[in-house]
């Protein structure tokens, strides 16, 4: 077993087979070999912790990605936004908790959790105008006068072209 | 799934919160949907107009420009903003179209300007689809040399113009860059080619070196027949050919066997022809690997005034004799009857190819009367 202690304090413990489907875990726990110290997780809170470890329960002996998946050219043309139905469920929380996750999973480098999240974000945009997205994101609309007379005219061209 | 933050909630942790290689993550998730646009505009052009730090970064994701489609209809300018769509892209695919019912203009017309824009970048293109009129064709046939070393596959289609309708077309070139070539186009395997019989075959024969292709369709309205010819004699790597190809009688063209026709890896072979091309090519060529093979009919009213000195029969059978393959799927369409192949000559051809009647009947299809 494992003991992570999150950014609240809040302590944890966990096989190892399954922290370890993070790899900064698995990193760490290579590094200091076997021990029982628990492993410090600051930039983890306890309820972002607690979903993460579904997560990693949930999909516990499946193959892990390798390093460099999907990172070319062709391999970024195959990918869909496809999330199974478990995953679906498990991801569907509020916009916080869900780039929480997304920011856990990059710091605890579980790419698979990483893009189920950010696969749930891109469909959230898809079909969307910019005011759109804007208003789902609460992102406030920046551009100066130039920037937007520069967009009008890229409008038009991508529209007649 | 509603998850719009609620106001109260404003100041929460937010999606621009997240790192920027993060964020362009997801802009890539959002540009490989295959759902519907909710515009003209694609995923980069929206993502483009979020807000400041979304359209930096968009232009900074060469993933978000990968496929462009561009349908001249010279009604504006685009050159520039074509040119800064070319310079957030590392690898593009290229639907061109240029708008055959647009009155041509001489020269230097935005056809011409946007032709150049694009040809400029070709060292991007990864995919490069062109429709176009004679005049178009004239314009891309004539850009000098071109570095292509991202193209994988190459489209070029005629678009019937009214020129074609009047037979007026002339051979007329609109830029003076020189003869369009391909360098450096190592990755080119595919392509597929639609002009007329009489789309003049010097400005196809060196456009790239056809010796590294590995798949080639020649559709409706075809090419000229020495351009079949030269596939047999240089694509020493096809592995796949599709030939539509009529009218050989109307350009005095005629092809005898020749050692030199082997295709040795050739799997697949459909053929769409009318009599005389499909016994000229079948009785030329050797095509040892061939596994599937295709023949289908193309009507022509005046074949009788052109006869052939074999039958499709005897030509099917020395495409055999040359060959000694094996096939396991042959599907022949349109040719059974009346100056076609007749049931014995099939009946003798599958004697000779035991593998395709040893496998499921969908293998074997003769649509006509056997």
């Amino acid at each position: 077993m494992v003991t992570l202690v999150t950014s609240d304090n809040e302590k944890f413990t966990a096989d190892k087979e399954v922290a370890e489907r993070s790899v900064l875990i698995k990193n760490m726990l290579e590094d200091v070999g076997e021990s029982d110290q628990p492993i410090p997780l600051p930039n983890v809170s306890s309820s972002v912790l607690k979903k993460v470890l579904e997560y990693c329960e949930h999909h516990r002996g499946e193959p892990l990605p390798a390093a460099d998946a999907d990172t070319t050219q062709d391999d970024t043309r195959k990918r869909t936004t496809d999330i199974s139905e478990w995953d679906q469920k498990f991801i569907t929380v509020d916009q916080e908790m869900l780039f929480e996750i997304i920011l856990a999973a990059n710091y605890l480098d579980i790419k698979s959790l990483l893009d189920v999240g950010c696969k749930t974000v891109a469909n959230m945009i898809k079909g969307k105008t910019p005011e759109e997205i804007r208003k789902l994101f609460n992102i406030v609309n920046d551009f100066t006068p130039e920037e937007e007379a520069q967009i009008k005219k890229e409008n038009e061209w991508a529209e007649d072209r | 799934m509603d998850l719009a933050l609620p106001p109260s909630d404003r100041r929460r942790l937010g999606i621009n919160d997240v790192p920027n290689e993060i964020l362009a993550g997801i802009f890539q998730w959002v540009s490989t949907s295959s759902s519907p646009p909710c515009s003209d505009l694609g995923a980069a052009e929206i993502l483009n107009q979020v807000c400041s730090l979304w359209r930096e970064l968009a232009h900074v994701t060469p993933a978000l420009w990968t496929e462009l489609n561009l349908n001249v209809r010279g009604a504006s300018d685009g050159e520039e903003l074509l040119t800064q769509w070319f310079s957030r892209s590392h690898a593009v695919v290229i639907v061109l179209r240029v708008d055959p019912f647009r009155p041509r203009r001489p020269l230097k017309n935005k056809n011409v300007n946007v032709m150049e824009t694009v040809c400029a970048h070709s060292d991007l293109w990864r995919r490069f689809h062109l429709s176009a009129p004679w005049s178009g064709l004239m314009n891309f046939f004539t850009m000098g040399a071109l570095q292509t070393p991202n193209l994988e596959e190459l489209v070029v289609e005629y678009d019937p113009d009214i020129l074609s309708a009047a037979a007026i077309y002339t051979q007329y070139l609109t830029v003076n860059a020189g003869r369009t070539t391909f360098g450096n186009c190592t990755q080119l395997k595919s392509i597929r080619l639609g002009l007329l019989p009489t789309f003049p075959l010097e400005l196809l024969s060196d456009l790239f070196p056809w010796k590294n292709l590995t798949e080639v369709v020649f559709q409706k309205p075809g090419v000229h027949p020495a351009l079949v010819k030269h596939v047999f004699a240089h694509c020493k790597g096809l592995t796949r050919l599709k030939i539509w190809t009529n009218y050989w009688r109307n350009l005095e063209f005629s092809m005898e066997y020749s050692d030199e026709y082997c295709l040795e890896y050739l799997e697949s072979f459909d053929l769409e022809a009318d009599i005389q091309p499909l016994v000229h090519i079948l009785r030329s060529v050797q095509l040892p690997a061939l596994k599937s093979l295709s023949l289908s009919r193309i009507m022509n009213l005046d074949e009788a005034r052109y006869p052939v000195d074999l039958t499709p029969g005897e030509a099917l059978m020395r495409l055999k004799e040359h060959s000694d393959f094996s096939l396991s799927h042959l599907e022949i369409c349109g040719w059974m009857g009346d100056g076609g192949l007749r049931a014995d000559d099939v009946l003798r051809f599958l004697a000779g190819n035991p593998g395709i009647l040893s496998k499921p009947r969908s293998q074997m299809q003769v649509l006509g009367r056997l």
